[in-house]
């Protein structure tokens, strides 16, 4: 691959066709763990295009030098170094999310997204393409965190990013289940069922219209 | 060539990322540091609300050498110096943990504790210091006490390197505030020597002499003398985790006279300072052993304790073999089991003959514990032996390696009347006789055995033909019942116990 790939694409097969967290199920570890909270969900995702678009970046500008058997240990050491910078800078400007993402900021290190899109993309493609690519991948992670941690929030605390919603939280409505891991798991599960019954949908739409033309 | 470029970009790699953080470090240290500092400024206030906040300063010229205190703030109330407020960055399961301790200068006072950040692991350290139960052991507290025994774990938390590495931490600032601003002597660590005078001291006083008892058990005692003053004490030892080589032995000292423990502690420890060393040396562990009764002990076992699940469970075990040693062959008591065993039998034998009274021959030949002779107007009507034979349990600490059955054989004819099975501890609770290790006997129907006489005429095989059902090879109960009961009747035939 090369720069000719259609920056229109790119940011349409991250954001969406192959959304990372409803599609391709990666980085379920922070998914489950940081979406109790929609600030926290916020907060991770922001962390995580961060990372991803420097690292897809740096990766880009050094593919062509670095040598085949070393590469992932070099990406892992970019991730790495990147990922301090993020702490650091939250450490520094946002203390009370970097004290409630706590270890999960950490590991986004490991975070399968980042070093996946740096094997699978920016090592092969040019600067703005990874750039546009990370930002797009980073950005469907953050959208399917924020979505589960709003149904998480909403109807599991009776809240909206810290401020009672007070229909719910008055009259007791929430159902604290879902501020916990298996509550995580029932969210999850209902809206990758969802959205993927909506994908079958769309694609047997598209093959009947196409029968009939 | 290849190789050096490997070499090459690695490093330049590694050195670019260090470069990129250390310049971020750089700009973000003092952002984070102005930070704590505002909170530290607020903290302080919130200990001392009528201090005079322009005339707060900082020590600066008396610093311990102690590496975790960082910051000492003299607060005055109207010009006098009333409080200080140490601050200090204690390491706990990670690094970092920054807190501050208002300490009192009138009294040995603990004003308050506030964690200005820490890194600790979510659910474990980091839920622990932020939970108010911690926090509120801390205010008002005395010094002393908690320099001495540290705080406690509190409900619904686990975090047993955090507490040890904030207990160790508050310890040293403790210290350090008791020797500089409140006239204190620091507290000598006591040597296992130490220990062990303190302790003989306490429990047989100053004139007490001491001279070697052996030990005849296999139990890991490594010294046991008698008081000229009464009473005895023990060094024994256990491994429980055995610390973090794994290798660890802890040695303890008990101290008794007659039944009564008189205290137990730890000499040298042998198990991982933050779990088990930190549940051998709490005062709440010592305190639970000053003047118990051995047999209470040996009934009720160790006081819960959340965390150090390895030394404990370890602990009581050894405990409870070492004092279950001490209470047959030091003290020549019988054990719990074989009185509760004793109270089942007079139970076996009321149910059995009512009305009629027993005297027990105190036998012991095989596996015959006991043989008891009934009377009714001083001719006997029964003779009854108390059997304990193996069952093939497993190994515990509860002795239930062996079932206790009665054989009543009719004092006329010397023939078994009734086999009745008192206790059975067989490990497996299967029925009769589909298993291949322990059998629940209380449901087998042993009439078969009624009219025996003769020893050698019982075979294992018997059992299944009168209950109708096959057995497996390789079983352990009922060759050892077959066993007992050919003793009794040649025991019988020997002895002719009640004139038969």
């Amino acid at each position: 691959m090369d720069q000719t790939v259609k920056l229109g694409s790119v940011f349409k097969n991250g954001v969406l066709t192959n959304n990372p967290t409803f599609v391709q199920f990666l980085g379920m570890c922070p998914t489950l763990a940081v979406t109790s909270q929609v600030n926290s969900a916020l907060g991770m995702g922001v962390g995580v295009v961060f990372v991803l678009v420097l690292s897809n970046l740096s990766i880009s500008l050094i593919r062509n030098y670095v040598p085949t058997e070393i590469r992932i240990p070099v990406y892992i050491v970019v991730i790495a170094a990147l990922v301090t910078i993020l702490e650091m800078f939250m450490n520094a400007f946002t203390p009370a999310l970097a004290a409630e993402l706590g270890t999960f900021l950490k590991l986004i290190v490991v975070n399968c997204i980042i070093l996946g899109r740096a094997e699978a993309f920016a090592q092969k493609n040019g600067p703005i393409a990874s750039m546009v690519d990370g930002f797009a991948m980073g950005l469907g992670f953050t959208g399917g965190l924020t979505l589960l941690a709003i149904f998480r929030e909403v109807f599991g605390s009776g809240s909206f990013m810290g401020n009672e919603i007070s229909l719910i939280a008055s009259n007791n409505f929430q159902l604290s289940l879902l501020t916990g891991p298996a509550g995580a798991f029932l969210v999850f599960g209902l809206l990758v069922a969802q959205l993927t019954k909506y994908r079958q949908y769309k694609a047997d739409k598209e093959a009947s219209q196409e029968a009939i033309a | 060539m290849k190789h050096f470029k490997i070499i090459f970009v690695l490093s330049l790699t590694v050195v670019l990322s260090m470069v990129g953080v250390y310049m971020v470090e750089g700009y973000t240290t003092p952002i984070i540091q102005a930070r704590l500092n505002e909170a530290t400024n607020a903290a302080l206030l919130e200990f001392f609300p009528t201090a005079d906040e322009a005339s707060s300063y900082e020590i600066t010229d008396q610093y311990p050498d102690d590496p975790i205190i960082t910051n000492i703030y003299l607060l005055p109330v109207d010009g006098e110096p009333a409080g200080v407020v140490y601050r200090g960055v204690f390491a706990g399961y990670q690094q970092g943990i920054e807190v501050l301790l208002a300490l009192s200068l009138d009294s040995e006072e603990i004003i308050g504790i506030t964690v200005l950040r820490n890194s600790e692991t979510a659910g474990r350290g980091k839920d622990l210091l932020e939970s108010p139960a911690f926090l509120a052991q801390y205010q008002s507290a005395s010094l002393s006490t908690v320099r001495d025994d540290g705080v406690d774990m509190p409900a619904g938390t686990s975090a047993p390197i955090t507490l040890g590495g904030v207990n160790r931490s508050i310890r040293s600032m403790l210290i350090y505030h008791g020797v500089n601003f409140l006239g204190l002597e620091a507290p000598v660590e006591e040597t296992p020597e130490d220990i062990k005078e303190r302790l003989l001291l306490t429990w047989f006083g100053e004139s007490a002499t001491f001279t070697d008892i052996p030990v005849e058990a296999n139990i890991p005692v490594i010294e046991l003398k008698e008081s000229s003053t009464g009473g005895f004490y023990l060094i024994a030892t256990f491994k429980g985790s055995g610390g973090p080589s794994g290798e660890g032995i802890t040695q303890y000292m008990v101290g008794f006279n007659n039944n009564t423990i008189l205290g137990l502690e730890a000499l040298t420890i042998g198990e991982t300072p933050e779990y088990g060393g930190v549940y051998m040396t709490n005062s709440d562990f010592k305190e639970q052993f000053i003047n118990v009764d051995v047999e209470q002990f040996i009934t009720n076992g160790l006081d819960a304790y959340t965390g150090a699940t390895v030394t404990r469970v370890a602990f009581d075990q050894a405990l409870y073999q070492l004092l279950t040693y001490v209470q047959t062959q030091l003290l020549g008591f019988d054990t719990p089991t074989e009185r509760a065993i004793d109270d089942e039998v007079m139970a076996a034998l009321d149910d059995m003959f009512e009305g009629v009274s027993f005297t027990n021959e105190s036998i012991k030949s095989g596996s015959i514990y006991g043989v008891f002779t009934g009377r009714v107007n001083d001719i006997v009507e029964a003779v009854v032996y108390y059997i304990v034979h193996d069952n093939g349990g497993t190994t515990s600490i509860y002795n239930n390696l062996v079932n206790h059955s009665l054989i009543h054989i009719n004092p006329t004819t010397g023939a078994i009347e009734e086999l009745r099975v008192i206790r059975n501890n067989s490990s497996y609770t299967t029925h009769y006789p589909d298993t291949d290790k322990g059998v629940e006997l209380d449901g087998v129907d042993m009439s078969f055995l009624r009219g025996i006489s003769a020893p050698g005429n019982v075979s294992r095989d018997d059992f299944d033909v009168m209950s109708g059902a096959s057995t497996e090879p390789g079983w352990d109960t009922m060759p050892a019942l077959v066993e007992a009961i050919d003793q009794v009747l040649t025991y019988q035939q020997q002895h002719q116990i009640g004139g038969s």
